[in-house]
């Protein structure tokens, strides 16, 4: 987590649609208003007293309930829920219900020790069977938004109560970072009582063992907490009594409402809102997100990409650390390396980085038989970051006569258009003709990703061969060997030897253009402290204090 | 009077249907798939299967279709494909927080614009018919989210006379608290209606006022103002009760911007949402909702022009 001391603003200046100019009108209007504020005579300091800790989040689309979760409504569970080990900010694990964890049977086999006096927050006790009931729900509950996490690692006969205190997993194939499987970063997978209905009707009580107990909770607006009296951590002190999570079309929109006292604090911002905040009454955080942002995939298969020595060439024209200083004004951005290893601690710092030389990409592009170049489609959907994103691929591969054309979807709510799924791509080998403008059918593309604590989700559903979203439809043994080798290490040492080999590979291969890292920005009036948001945006509370 | 009254039901009822049929195979037409949208990427191939087993999107369009109408006649509106809860369980609490705006707005702008037109009318090329006329217009050319935002800026954070979230801070406020919540985004749009508003009256008042029967008022010895209220507005209010009218769904559906502005979850804001997370379900029964609310606002408006309009009450009676 680091404090951002930027003086530069003005980030989002393309790509305005209706919806993003009235977000970013109300957002421009509070910034302009707080000095006026000021002027007129009026303080921010109304909610310093008040023992209530109010934070923006992002709306949800389905229920906050375990079975149902997604988007907005993670911010919800990750107060009243509780794990068997949490991901905090720096992105390590903390012990939660588990006390500890222990890999045997070349991690194919994970034991947890469980916390004793653990409750639930209606004070009867967590058990074993509660665990256990809460990860074969998995497999059977319908919806279950979980369940994809687990294919082909786990199954509802490979959990295991061995006594009171011990949950074993059995899994059905090794995996070094499966504590984190059923950490926090599995957002709807918080322990419910055994028998319990972890879909739409959980929200009624949100029984669960987390820090925060929910005291009313109106969908898609607003949810109450008040503190836990059974929480297990007696070190859980935070200074206020209640803490509400509000719901904003926007983090823009909550701008005016953060600035006037209303707010606390607000749980993601772009870079542009954060940048419009008045850093002496505001700090602007950022938590790393590992490898979740932007990927661009280069069809491997199918197309004027499938020389690899193409793919080398387009990923060295693009100027990285020009883009993160320029035009990410350096907030939330770090430099990548094609490969969703780098960001993480297991990479192997050894391995060169990709630097833009134009020199170097014309001469690949000469080898490979098109000195002039060619024409392809960039198919991706808007947003602000992506489009300019687009055009920063546009303008560079132009620069050895690769000409391309961009085909963004336009189509609101989450680009319904590119993220089609078919073709469906699930079998190693599998070639599908390229023939429109979807994720998984586009010969460039863009696609966001979510922030994990550990790249092993996009190892193996977007590189390996047998991947269900590998947009780039790499069909390769040797990366696959090496993913297999990264998945299975067992400890660190292992994994960094891993790491290096998929690191390398990616780079020989480039199935992937990661140009930059994105980092999730919140922001908290001052006199908040020891407020953090993880990886995955959960809100981290309990330490907080108000002044 | 009955006959007309049976005539009107009888297209209003039409209307509806027709828009259920449309909105249906609209919603069809949008792209996109409706499971992924709702399962999200972490769905299997299977679990897109079950679902579109569960909601019936796996079989013919035209079953869909009618197994909705059966549903609708039944006044069941069907499951959210997101919440999995009622329909009604998140449109009707949305209808009421726009009903509520709406009519806080209502009673803002009608009375005030009305007055405006029949003042401006009154004093006809005079300083006061200039302000009505071209501040209006002026006014009105202003989005309703622009408006909306200055407001905010001005009232909210600068001055912080209002509150700047149309939602009462507890979520649930006394009756008089949730007016003053809802004031300021009343105010965006009474800056956008009044001129269009106030306009209409006016021509109707000075056409009114030029009329046969006014100068016949005034020499069998009425006063002006006799002549105005007993005359001139019963006619004149012919064409803005029609303008009113057809304002209402757009205060009911069409507020998104200002929903959004003013973090308010009204049924703009429902049915944008129902859009992009292609909630067939919410959208379909939304639209419905909403032409339902304008047939019978079109309906109430042709009812009051035939009460007030002796001609077209005449020719009912005839």
């Amino acid at each position: 987590m680091t404090v951002i001391d930027e003086t530069t603003n003005d980030v989002a200046k393309t790509g305005v649609s209706r919806r993003h100019f009235i977000q970013g009108a109300a957002a421009a209007a509070a910034g302009t208003a707080l000095p006026l504020a000021g002027i007129a005579g009026a303080g921010i300091a109304e909610a310093a007293a008040a023992k209530t800790f109010r934070v923006a989040t992002g709306k949800q689309v389905h229920p906050a309930a375990p079975w149902e979760t997604s988007d907005g409504s993670l911010f919800i569970i990750s107060q009243v829920g509780e794990w068997l080990c949490f991901q905090k900010a720096d992105g390590s694990l903390e012990p939660r219900i588990a006390t500890s964890w222990k890999s045997s049977n070349g991690a194919k086999t994970w034991t947890f020790k469980i916390r004793k006096g653990v409750k639930f927050n209606d004070g009867t006790p967590v058990t074993v069977d509660d665990i256990v009931y809460t990860y074969q729900s998995v497999f059977t509950a319908n919806p279950s938004r979980s369940k994809g996490n687990f294919t082909g690692l786990l199954d509802s006969n490979g959990i295991i109560a061995v006594d009171s205190e011990t949950i074993v997993f059995n899994l059905l194939t090794a995996s070094g970072n499966f504590p984190y499987t059923v950490s926090s970063v599995s957002y709807g997978m918080c322990i419910i009582k055994k028998g319990a209905d972890g879909g739409a009707a959980w929200t009624k009580t949100m029984l669960s063992a987390g820090p925060w107990k929910m005291e009313s909770y109106t969908e898609f607006e607003k949810t109450v907490f008040v503190k836990n009296p059974f929480y297990w951590d007696t070190n859980f002190k935070p200074g206020f009594d209640k803490m509400e999570l509000i719901q904003y079309t926007s983090a823009a929109t909550a701008l005016p409402a953060l600035k006037t006292g209303k707010l606390d604090a607000v749980a993601a911002l772009e870079a542009a809102d954060a940048l419009s905040l008045d850093k002496t009454k505001f700090n602007i955080l950022t938590t790393k997100a590992g490898a979740g942002f932007a990927h661009v995939h280069l069809r491997c298969n199918f197309g004027p990409f499938m020389d690899k020595r193409v793919r080398q060439a387009a990923a060295l024209t693009i100027d990285r650390v020009g883009y993160v200083k320029g035009v990410m004004k350096g907030i939330g951005g770090v430099v990548g390396n094609d490969s969703v290893m780098d960001p993480y601690a297991s990479a192997d710092k050894s391995v060169p980085q990709r630097k833009m030389d134009i020199a170097a990409a014309k001469q690949l592009m000469k080898d490979a038989g098109v000195p002039n170049g060619f024409t392809a489609d960039l198919s991706t959907w808007a947003r602000d970051d992506i489009n300019k994103y687009a055009k920063l691929i546009k303008t560079s591969f132009a620069k050895i006569g690769i000409k391309v054309n961009l085909f963004v979807d336009g189509s609101d709510g989450g680009g319904a258009v590119y993220y089609t799924y078919n073709p469906y791509p699930s079998a190693k080998g599998k070639v599908f003709a390229y023939d429109n403008h979807s994720w998984l059918a586009s010969n460039i593309g863009i696609t966001d990703w979510a922030g994990r604590g550990v790249p092993d989700q996009y190892l193996q559903r977007e590189w390996k061969s047998t991947a269900d979203w590998s947009a780039a439809q790499l069909n390769d043994d040797v990366m696959d060997a090496a993913i297999d080798e990264y998945i299975a290490a067992p400890n660190p040492a292992k994994q960094k030897a891993a790491s290096k080999k998929v690191q390398e590979r990616a780079l020989e291969m480039t199935p992937y253009i990661l140009a930059y890292t994105s980092n999730l920005i919140y922001a908290a009036r001052k006199g908040v402290t020891g407020y953090e948001v993880n990886s995955m945006g959960q809100i981290i509370a309990n330490n907080v204090q108000l002044a | 009077m009955k006959s007309f009254l049976a005539k009107r039901l009888g297209l209003s009822v039409l209307t509806v249907a027709l828009a259920a049929i449309i909105v249906f195979f609209m919603t069809h037409v949008l792209p996109g798939d409706v499971a992924r949208q709702s399962l999200g990427r972490q769905a299997t191939p299977e679990d897109v299967a079950a679902f579109n087993k569960l909601y019936g999107l796996d079989k013919p369009v035209f079953t869909q279709l009618i197994k909705w109408i059966k549903q609708l006649l039944t006044g069941d509106l069907g499951v959210s494909m997101s919440t999995s809860r009622p329909v009604s369980v998140t449109l009707i609490p949305a209808l009421g927080y726009s009903a509520r705006l709406a009519a806080v707005a209502f009673v803002l702008i009608v009375p005030l614009s009305i007055a405006g037109g029949i003042v401006a009318a009154m004093n006809r090329g005079k300083k006061i018919d200039r302000a009505v006329t071209v501040g209006g217009l002026s006014a009105a050319v202003i989005p309703e989210f622009v408006w909306a935002v200055v407001l905010l800026l001005m009232f909210g954070v600068v001055f912080r006379i209002f509150p700047i979230s149309a939602t009462t801070d507890d979520g649930n406020g006394g009756f008089l608290q949730s007016i003053w919540h809802l004031l300021l985004p009343s105010i965006a749009l009474l800056l956008v209606l009044f001129g269009y508003i106030a306009r209409i009256t006016r021509a109707g008042v000075i056409e009114a006022l030029d009329s046969d029967y006014m100068r016949t008022a005034v020499l069998k010895g009425y006063s002006r103002r006799k002549a105005v209220t007993t005359h001139v507005l019963r006619n004149a209010m012919l064409p803005t009760i029609a303008v009113v009218a057809s304002q209402i769904p757009y205060l009911i559906g069409g507020l998104v911007a200002v929903e959004i502005v003013f973090n308010y979850r009204g049924f703009g804001t429902v049915l944008l949402t129902a859009v992009g997370g292609r909630d067939y379900a919410v959208l379909q029964s939304g639209v419905i909702l909403t032409s339902v609310v304008i047939v019978v606002f079109q309906l109430i408006a042709d009812v009051l022009f035939a009460v007030l309009n002796p001609r077209i009450r005449q020719r009912i009676s005839e």
